[in-house]
């Protein structure tokens, strides 16, 4: 005897997937990526981007579906072409989907394109297929919906195919040589918990409220930023790469404590780091610390370990208790090394 | 172990050497100075053997990489002077600051390697002692002694090879010397007290304060020795309670990492909206909050600790095991020297009673009736291991004879040891015999899978009908084959009628210059997987 699961909803378990993948585009291989800072999730679209002044804004439509046909792409576009015809002035429009129609495009091999590579008579059926979607939904006038405000906006709609997988978007997040380098398995985890991150965020009830301009979302708390994302993925890979062994750049520190047994040294630090990152209940202090050390050492590079700890936030490792003077810079040295992998991936002889 | 590829070089100019197979490989060249010994004591010296190149090549200079197969798991091997890189078959990196730590990985690794007593430790032997079994490289060969003697000799060649066949671990015991002198220390008392005896009786005081100062000294001697191993008992216990008391602290940190992971149950917060319990407190520049670690990490840690205090608990019994033995020893030792103590208060005694003296006669025949008991016993156990050695050299040395007379029936050499005696030294072509004799006869006994590997392997002019026997007698082992040989002008090309041979041509090298510029970036590639960059 047994059950079948079945009228799960595994179609939302596919969105939500998608538009991680549709967010870490965003992050890493659009063209203007390098400006973009804030990443704001289910408030003006799917997601929308902003540099980090909220001058500039990339908006952003994703479609988890496989073969889309030219109305289904068309009917999709509403939401972008709401934003487009908003009083707020949203400025790039991007649809990003997982797979198209043969027919729609004129050169099959091009992923990201605008409207110049699709088919004549499929562009037709998406321009119909927008405006009696835009005609029927209430929160647009239907009195702005015209061909020739259709014909404006698709000039600027960017068309994006989906061509990676999910460990390329965490591995272009930081840059290390393959051998160290965690397996797809920990990579498709680490690119989970982004997901979970991304879907908890929709929960966040924002329907209704007014704003008086873009910046206003961050009263909402419904964004993410790159900065967290990259530091998550370093993070990550930092713990899951350390083998045990000492990072040499400590070798300054145990140089200058000869007296006491460099093995019972190293493993006291390394059990000090490990209660700071079991500690769930304080998770909150143990990123304070490493995006401050991290800033650091991305600031100063050629900084020994000792000059580093000199300069960092004190009141911040002080509430973390877990770490003392030793430790801490240990923990220095594990990120300094991790860093030097990172942007260098040699050791230099 | 097969052994595929070998770069040797830096960042001006570089070897690449592809062309070896898994078969019988046989370098060979017109003239001398064409590369072949850089190339093979670059491949060992890779894998940690001690250098022997050619004076004239400045081998310090140099990166060097192998390339093995081993047990059908690839590995690549980099070594500049005592710095060792391995990269093995799952692109995992270890690096190494000296031969013996890289020996120990070797030993866990790659293959276990045989132990010998030295110095009065049991000791794993050095990858240039081992690999003497199947490598013979072209300078300072000498058939009495082992090559690059260093630190042992021929004895301890052929302990490891014993090591290698009886497999057995050798305890430290009294041995038989010890006992020999307990028992002369006995005797010489006993004539000491026979002629204080008739000292005694001739009331001589003057003897006996010589008696006395002999046994003082005696004494003295002894507690040296004592001293010694109570010092030996004292560092092991002091490395003992240092391991002890670093795996408590290790099990502590585990029960802390386990404790902290645990969310508490009783009460918690919760929002109102949804119903979710992760709650962050946000301040207005933190947008997100993650946990500090994931379940994978958090428990590959675990995993790593909980190892550490197994490899600890393992360090802790071989260093309990350790000092039972020194501590057993240091109580016989002290329980049967007492004879001097003995001696000293009995000469006091002695001056007034001479009638002590047949006592003790009688107590000192009995003791070395009983040590001479032991002795026996002691001789047995070691004749018998002698027995089972002498029996594995004397098969090892009828496979060198028989091997012999194989490719030299006219040959008129009887060998009867692995090494000859000082003064009896081959040379020429007889000294090649003898080292091709010998390696095989240790491959048929000791059926080891490394490659055979002997630079120069005709050297003293053998002729073309031993090299075709030699060849053929070592192929019938699955083993690798990597010989070199330098061909006259008649010769060169024969090898290519031998089907099975796969002859590597060094004749087109340049003389005295094997590296050259053309595959510098190929060689840069390969160190970039070390993560060196030069």
């Amino acid at each position: 005897m047994s059950y079948l699961v079945t009228a799960t909803e595994k179609t939302k378990q596919k969105a939500n997937e998608f538009e991680t993948r549709s967010m870490l585009y965003l992050m890493n291989f659009h063209k203007e990526s390098n400006k973009m800072h804030w990443y704001v999730i289910d408030f003006f679209n799917d997601v929308t981007a902003f540099d980090k002044f909220v001058t500039e804004n990339w908006d952003l439509q994703s479609k988890g579906s496989k073969n889309l046909s030219a109305t289904a792409i068309g009917k999709d576009l509403v939401t972008l072409y709401k934003n487009f015809l908003s009083n707020f002035d949203f400025v790039n429009f991007i649809i990003f989907m997982e797979g198209v129609l043969p027919q729609l495009r004129l050169n099959n091999t091009i992923t990201e394109f605008k409207i110049d590579n699709i088919n004549l008579e499929q562009l037709e059926n998406l321009k119909s297929a927008l405006e009696e979607e835009a005609k029927k939904k209430t929160y647009i006038e239907n009195s702005l919906v015209s061909r020739e405000s259709i014909d404006s906006f698709l000039e600027r709609v960017v068309f994006v195919i989906e061509t990676r997988t999910k460990q390329d978007y965490i591995k272009s997040m930081i840059n290390l040589s393959s051998h160290l380098m965690p397996n797809d398995d920990y990579l498709s985890k680490i690119f989970n918990q982004i997901r979970d991150i991304q879907s908890a965020k929709k929960n966040i009830g924002t329907e209704g409220e007014l704003l008086t301009s873009f910046s206003d979302f961050e009263k909402y708390s419904k964004y993410i930023s790159m900065d967290d994302i990259k530091l998550l993925v370093f993070s990550r890979v930092l713990h899951k790469n350390d083998l045990g062994g000492m990072p040499y750049t400590f070798n300054c520190v145990l140089s200058s404590r000869p007296d006491i047994d460099a093995k019972v040294l190293v493993e006291k630090c390394q059990g000090d780091i490990y209660r700071l990152i079991f500690d769930r209940s304080n998770s909150k202090k143990y990123w304070e610390i490493f995006e401050n050390f991290y800033n650091l050492i991305q600031e100063n590079p050629e900084k020994s370990i000792n000059d580093l700890y000199s300069i960092v936030d004190y009141d911040k490792l002080k509430q973390a208790h877990h770490l003392d003077i030793l430790s801490a810079k240990y923990f220095l040295a594990l990120i300094k090394e991790a860093f030097l992998n990172e942007n260098s991936n040699c050791i230099y002889w | 172990m097969k052994i595929l590829t070998v770069y040797i070089g830096n960042a001006k100019e570089v070897y690449i050497e592809k062309r070896l197979n898994c078969g019988v490989n046989v370098i060979s060249s017109d003239d001398n100075n064409k590369g072949k010994t850089i190339l093979i004591q670059g491949m060992m010296y890779a894998l940690g053997n001690s250098p022997l190149f050619p004076s004239s090549f400045n081998y310090k200079d140099y990166y060097y990489i192998t390339e093995i197969k081993n047990n059908n798991q690839n590995y690549r091997i980099c070594r500049k002077n005592d710095n060792i890189f391995v990269l093995d078959y799952e692109k995992k990196l270890f690096i190494f600051d000296t031969v013996s730590d890289f020996k120990y990985y070797y030993n866990n690794t790659i293959h276990k390697l045989p132990k010998i007593i030295k110095d009065g430790k049991q000791k794993l032997v050095d990858l240039n002692l081992f690999y003497q079994i199947f490598f013979v490289g072209q300078d300072e060969r000498t058939t009495s002694k082992i090559f690059k003697s260093g630190q042992y000799n021929k004895d301890d060649f052929i302990n490891m090879i014993f090591s290698i066949l009886l497999d057995d671990e050798i305890v430290i015991n009294e041995t038989e010397e010890e006992i020999l002198n307990e028992i002369n220390d006995l005797k010489e008392e006993r004539k000491v007290l026979i002629s204080s005896n008739k000292f005694l009786k001739s009331k001589s005081r003057a003897a006996s304060f010589i008696n006395y100062k002999n046994d003082k000294e005696k004494i003295d001697k002894k507690i040296m020795v004592a001293d010694k191993i109570k010092d030996d008992i004292a560092d092991l216990k002091k490395q003992r309670s240092t391991l002890i008391s670093r795996k408590i602290n290790t099990e502590i940190l585990i029960k802390e990492l386990r404790s902290l992971n645990r969310t508490i149950k009783d009460g918690k917060l919760v929002c109102l909206d949804c119903g979710s319990e992760n709650i962050g407190f946000e301040l207005a520049d933190k947008s997100v909050v993650f946990d500090a670690s994931d379940v994978d990490i958090r428990r590959d840690i675990l995993k790593s600790l909980e190892e550490k205090i197994s490899s600890m608990c393992d360090e802790i019994n071989l260093t309990e095991i350790k000092l039972s033995s020194f501590q057993n020893q240091l109580k016989d030792y002290l329980d049967d020297k007492d004879v001097s103590l003995e001696n000293i208060i009995f000469y006091k005694q002695e001056i007034a009673q001479s009638k002590d003296v047949d006592d003790r006669l009688k107590e000192i025949d009995k003791s070395i009736a009983d040590l001479t008991a032991k002795l026996e016993v002691q001789k047995c156990s070691v004749s018998k291991r002698k027995n089972l050695n002498e029996e594995i050299l004397e098969d090892i040395i009828s496979d060198m004879n028989s091997f012999y007379k194989l490719i030299d029936p006219n040959g008129n050499l009887v060998f009867d040891n692995l090494f000859t005696s000082a003064t009896e030294v081959f040379s020429g072509s007889e000294e090649t015999e003898f080292y091709l004799s010998k390696i095989y006869a240790l491959l048929k006994n000791l059926k080891h899978e490394f490659p055979i590997i002997i630079d120069s392997f005709r050297e003293g002019e053998l002729s073309t009908i031993k090299e075709k026997k030699i060849l053929e007698k070592f192929s019938e082992f699955s083993n690798q084959i990597i010989f070199t040989a330098t061909l006259k002008d008649e010769e060169l090309g024969k090898y290519n009628f031998f089907e099975f041979i796969n002859n590597i041509d060094y004749s087109i090298n340049k003389d005295s210059k094997l590296l050259n510029e053309k595959n510098v970036p190929e060689f840069i590639a390969a160190l970039h997987e070390f993560s060196i960059k030069i």
